[in-house]
């Protein structure tokens, strides 16, 4: 006989006298619907059990509906209940067996293999009989005839799918296995746990009951500073605040948690911090108002849409990253438009992701973290522009900060090497209209004619340079070409007699990067140029023609 | 005041979503009004002639324009009022369980919140035919009348379940016992008896005089109560003769 337990409230019964070596498990105060409850006890059941019987009758239920629920919860919890979740079931009751008929998925358990629901003459026998599953029969037989669906309409399904979403990602990147260990009440559902079997394989499941199951990859951020972000989501407590602290245990985090229309009604403290550009990186969910946005339609509608327009133009670089359990191109669409830096997909227990998929969310999440602490310079970057109040020709002017401003969106949204270049270039133009702009070229070779304001002809605003002494610190081979970076090495001798060697140094690396890149036929690779350190050297040019 | 009213501050409009829109569609004005936002010094005498009062057991106080989700004052003037007038009442939570609890004075003290929006409709319509009102329907939906008849089974079957099913069956086995000496068990096996009528046949002495003179097993006794719940769970009434 298969290694057998009981679970009942009257061990005095005869049939189970006669079952000699069968153990009993008393089961108290359990009830339909009180999952952790359901999910605790059972997890405390052997894990090598060969058949479960369930004696209907002795629950403390009005119902029927608990024979089958505890019946459930031992073929679902496969991680941790291990080959007992294969075991055979056989249920015990003396009342009619159309009385099991009518709980929905519950019932549908009877039709699958090797749940049988016997009354007591027949109890004995059945136990005797009692053939574990294969992996293979537990999914064609089982995972295969069952389907659940969310217990309760639009909110619980909302509800549940961020549960599921915050554990999936928690589990990765923890590098844990999935388990109903640490589950809080709402995620120990049978949905919740169906959901965590259901697109199993028979591979997956001999893996699984053999303490052998695919480790999942333990994620963290790479980047080691500190920084700040806030989350604005809703449905935080569903374990998102918990497990975004647990990717970036290095940052420190902020928190929105009401239910949220618009904008403004963000919390005035935290829109201040926003303003004052405190946040690193804002996480936004895209629905914070629940139910209420169950049947929207237009995009443009949701609240987390309306969000990210407020903070994105109230500085564009602002590294925002969407949270959303939506699957719908255009969705995504409209806030990667409206300037989202980045986009979680936040997993919902009825799109079967494999696990493959699973990690290579999470690893995209883990990269547009990173991409964004790399952009986040973009929001000083977008200030500085704005106060950027030169005294140089107006045309001059104009034409620094058309630059200024294309580099910023080409940085902002480059993915492709090619968009990183054509960034690099406009901003190292600067340069470019600067030196061209602001100096005429002498007869004499040691002399060039420097324009304070760029504008040719105002005979007032005009030096005359010694090349000789600005230059006395850089070999005459190089000045001696006239080359780019000299003018600008100039400018600085010129506004702060003085010379840098480290921003002398930056400029001269920058403008050769750039002469390679647009006139050697093998490129330089362009992207991994550090952008926030060139936009410091070009700002620190822009300050001593301010 | 119409015959029922429902109390509930769905601030989250969470009826919309459990599939509830015909109570704010007003598909039910006849019958059902329904009150949203109550102040925490609500008068509830308007209740007087109310047939029965369905409450949000997590009712919020609505005070200067908002609901204070810390403060349920409303919910227990209401349910006190509805006690000392012995109206009906139903009070239905999310955080309650999805089959109804009654009380002694057969309110419905428990049900949850979806569970409750989903079994609403079917209890409206029932009182729209029969002037009626039943709450066994929010508390176990549309086949009230199995789970019903189930409760009883179940309750009549533990008495017996000591017994193999091949053991003569006795009168007193089946009858109610004394719990101490002012109270006694409820007759599981009367109530069988009576919800099986009139197309059982038999009285409930009858059926104790049957069980006697023909010394029927145990298991031929369960097959027959067994013949009457099946009878209740497929056709919601009982269609089985005993003899």
């Amino acid at each position: 006989m298969a290694r057998t337990l009981i679970l009942g409230n009257n061990p005095e019964k005869w049939w189970i006298k006669e079952l000699n070596n069968a153990a009993i498990s008393t089961v108290q105060s359990l009830s339909v619907n009180r999952h952790s409850e359901m999910a605790r006890y059972i997890e405390t059941l052997p894990k090598d059990l060969g058949c479960v019987v369930i004696d209907a009758d002795t629950l403390q239920s009005e119902s029927n509906e608990l024979a089958l629920d505890i019946a459930l919860y031992v073929r679902l919890m496969l991680y941790s209940c291990l080959h007992t979740s294969l075991s055979n079931i056989v249920i015990v009751s003396d009342i009619s067996s159309d009385s099991f008929k009518g709980y929905g998925y519950r019932s549908m358990l009877l039709m699958t293999q090797n749940v049988s629901l016997v009354d007591s003459e027949s109890a004995i026998d059945a136990v005797k009989n009692a053939i574990s599953l294969t992996p293979a029969e537990y999914v064609e037989g089982f995972l295969n005839l069952l389907k659940i669906a969310p217990q309760e309409k639009s909110e619980g399904r909302h509800s549940i799918a961020n549960l599921w979403g915050a554990h999936i990602l928690d589990q990765i990147i923890s590098g844990e296995n999935l388990s109903a260990q640490d589950f809080s009440s709402g995620n120990t559902s049978p949905y919740f746990l169906y959901s965590s079997v259901s697109a199993l394989n028979a591979q997956d499941v001999s893996r699984i009951i053999s303490g052998n199951s695919e480790q999942n990859r333990h994620l963290k951020i790479s980047i080691k500073r500190t920084f700040n972000y806030l989350l604005i989501d809703d449905e935080a407590s569903k374990g998102w605040d918990k497990v975004l602290s647990k990717l970036m245990p290095q940052a420190t985090q902020d928190l929105w948690d009401k239910i949220t229309h618009d904008y403004n009604e963000i919390d005035d403290n935290i829109r201040k911090q926003i303003k004052s550009g405190k946040y690193d990186i804002i996480f936004l969910d895209l629905r914070m108002a629940g139910v209420e946005e169950e049947n929207l339609s237009a995009d443009e509608d949701f609240s987390g849409i309306k969000i990210l327009r407020a903070i994105k133009s109230i500085n564009p670089g602002q590294q925002v990253i969407m949270l959303t359990a939506t699957n719908k191109a255009w969705n995504v669409k409209t806030f990667l438009d409206l300037g989202a830096d980045g986009y979680y997909m936040k997993e919902s227990p009825e799109y079967h992701f494999p696990l493959e998929y699973s990690i290579k969310n999470a690893e995209s999440l883990v990269k547009s973290i990173e991409d964004c602490l790399k952009r986040n310079f973009l929001k000083d970057v977008y200030n500085k522009i704005n106060r950027l109040n030169l005294d140089v020709d107006s045309t001059l002017s104009a034409l620094i900060k058309n630059h200024l401003e294309i580099s910023f969106d080409l940085i902002r949204k480059a993915v492709q090497p090619a968009e990183y270049a054509y960034a690099y270039i406009a901003l190292e133009q600067i340069f470019e209209l600067i030196g061209s702009s602001m100096f005429i070229e002498s007869n004499d070779k040691d002399e060039w004619i420097f324009s304070f304001n760029g504008a040719v002809g105002d005979e007032k605003s005009y030096s005359i340079i010694d090349l000789r002494r600005v230059n006395r610190k850089f070999p005459r081979e190089i000045y001696g070409k006239s080359p780019m970076w000299v003018k600008i090495a100039a400018i600085y001798y010129l506004l702060l007699d003085g010379s840098d060697e480290e921003f002398i140094s930056d400029v001269k690396s920058d403008i050769d990067l750039r002469n390679d890149y647009i006139h050697e036929n093998i490129k330089p690779s362009i992207e991994s140029v550090d952008y926030q350190n060139l936009f410091d050297t070009v700002f620190e040019l822009l300050n001593l023609l301010e | 005041m119409k015959d029922i009213l429902l109390i509930d501050d769905n601030s989250r409009n969470q009826r919309s979503a459990y599939g509830a829109a015909f109570v704010d569609n007003e598909e039910y004005e006849s019958i059902l009004s329904h009150i949203e936002q109550v102040p925490d010094d609500i008068d509830p005498s308007f209740m007087c002639d109310c047939k029965c009062v369905l409450i949000h057991d997590s009712l919020e106080d609505f005070k200067d324009g908002s609901f204070n989700q810390y403060s349920h004052k409303a919910k227990d003037i209401i349910v006190d009022y509805l006690e000392d007038g012995q109206i009906p009442y139903v009070c239905f939570s999310d955080g309650h369980e999805s089959l109804g609890v009654f009380d002694s004075c057969r309110n419905l003290v428990s049900v949850k919140k979806s569970e409750f929006y989903n079994r609403l409709k079917y209890f409206l319509d029932y009182y729209l035919e029969g002037n009626k009102i039943e709450f066994n329907i929010l508390a176990y939906g549309r086949n009230f009348r199995k789970e019903v008849m189930l409760r009883y089974v179940k309750a009549l079957f533990k008495k017996l379940e000591m017994k193999r099913p091949s053991e003569t069956l006795l009168s007193s086995d089946v009858m109610p016992f004394k719990i101490s000496p002012n109270s006694i068990e409820e007759n599981y096996l009367e109530s069988i008896v009576s919800l099986a009528q009139p197309s059982l046949g038999m009285s409930y002495n009858d059926i104790l005089e049957y069980v006697d003179d023909k010394e029927i097993s145990v298991g031929e006794f369960r097959k027959k109560i067994n013949n009457i719940l099946d009878s209740v769970s497929k056709y919601g009434k009982n269609t089985y003769t005993w003899k």
